[in-house]
């Protein structure tokens, strides 16, 4: 019996402890994370996200008024970017900050702060801010109950970052520096590969493509492929530090959509001469190459 | 009037029954460096009639395509824009290359 009732106790404590444990993770405002790759540039935001749990949605409820606060909880939301960014136009060098906000009536100011870790309620000066700069907020008629940071919109240079707190919206157009950087290429560099060819390749369903006929070229210092066939897309081949390999990049309506990064291409040379390309195989996808060419005669 | 797949500029469709009957002769043509590419020009007048040019001509007068700069006082013959346009025109086309297909290259190396 007494064995019987120390066995209970103890799994009452223990069920106890347990339970302390579990509710000791709740926050009234849970942190998360938001972030976006864009060509290369990591941007991300961390926060705690409050509710409104039915406060006023309006100026000077959980809008502060007159007073500068950073949207969101506990520490100051933060903003962190890999590479330099322009953010609305200014720009931001890679680091991590802490975003504040001063709003009145009519006007908001956003504010980056080089101090990233900073409590919400211990703001800091204004004379100590990296930037600041003015922003619309736009107005929803539905109020969105928790605070939410998101990217509605990636574009192949940049992303928009929108806030969203109750009635207010407030979007952040954020600009990357592009990674592919431009070397003009001579006509004496371009000589090898330019000229006539035969081209096959994989899509990404692993489809191959009929023949088609690649006409490589030198346009404004890039060496770049045109087919004639089915796939509404020019090529751009941009050489790798090593030399010997290139990064194939899809262009568009003279936009580059994409680079394939995980699978370059080479050329076999004979007498200086490019006679064959290929597509280096894609690990774990297929043994053979993803795109192939030969010199046409 | 097509969109052109890979630039924002349209390229002309060649108008039907068009022919080199325009394109400068060569006893008039003074540059000798000229006169292979007016010759290739004055063979594929459809081709060339469904190109535009993107050396600045397009904005003048009476310009319709490629073809036109060829044609009489058109400014081909000093003009390495529209000899070299008309050049790749050419010979892609010798290697079967469609009219679309050749828009393409074009854009690719004269496009902005």
């Amino acid at each position: 019996m007494t064995s019987s009732i120390r066995t209970q106790a103890a799994l009452v404590l223990s069920t106890v402890a347990l339970s302390s444990n579990g509710f000791a993770q709740i926050r009234m405002s849970e942190p998360a994370t938001v972030s976006q790759t864009v060509d290369g540039t990591v941007i991300t935001v961390a926060y705690s996200r409050p509710q409104l749990r039915g406060r006023p949605v309006g100026a000077d409820g959980v809008i502060h008024i007159e007073h500068m606060w950073t949207p969101g909880a506990n520490w100051a939301t933060t903003l962190e970017a890999s590479k330099p960014i322009t953010l609305n136009g200014h720009k931001v060098a890679a680091g991590k900050y802490s975003l504040w906000l001063e709003t009145t009536e009519q006007d908001w100011t956003v504010h980056l702060n080089p101090e990233p870790r900073l409590f919400h309620t211990l703001a800091p000066k204004p004379s100590t801010m990296l930037l600041s700069f003015p922003v619309t907020p736009e107005h929803v008629a539905e109020p969105l109950e928790v605070l939410t940071f998101d990217f509605p919109e990636v574009r192949q240079d940049g992303a928009t970052l929108r806030l969203r707190w109750a009635k207010v919206v407030v979007p952040f157009k954020i600009d990357v520096e592009p990674s592919r950087k431009t070397v003009a290429m001579t006509e004496q560099q371009a000589a090898p590969y330019i000229g006539s060819w035969t081209i096959q390749m994989y899509d990404e369903l692993m489809r191959k493509s009929p023949e088609m006929k690649l006409e490589i070229l030198l346009a404004n210092g890039a060496l770049k492929g045109v087919m004639d066939g089915p796939m509404p897309f020019a090529l751009e081949f941009i050489p790798q530090p090593d030399g010997k390999t290139w990064f194939l990049a899809f262009v568009m309506n003279g936009k580059v959509m994409d680079v394939e990064h995980n699978a370059p291409v080479e050329f076999e040379l004979k007498d200086g001469r490019a006679v064959r390309m290929f597509g280096r195989p894609v690990k774990g996808l297929s043994d053979e190459p993803w795109v192939w060419a030969t010199r046409r005669p | 009037m097509r969109r052109k797949i890979l630039g924002p500029k349209p390229h002309p469709e060649p108008r039907p029954g068009i022919t080199s009957a325009k394109v400068l002769k060569p006893e008039l043509i003074d540059n000798p460096d000229a006169r292979e590419v007016y010759d290739w020009v004055r063979q594929i007048p459809q081709i060339v009639d469904g190109i535009r040019c993107n050396c600045g001509c397009a904005d003048l007068e009476g310009y319709y395509s490629l073809l036109t700069c060829y044609e009489e006082k058109g400014m081909a013959q000093h003009c390495q824009i529209c000899q070299g346009q008309g050049r790749l025109a050419y010979r892609l086309h010798q290697q079967g290359w469609t009219l679309n297909g050749i828009r393409n290259a074009i854009d690719v190396k004269y496009g902005d």
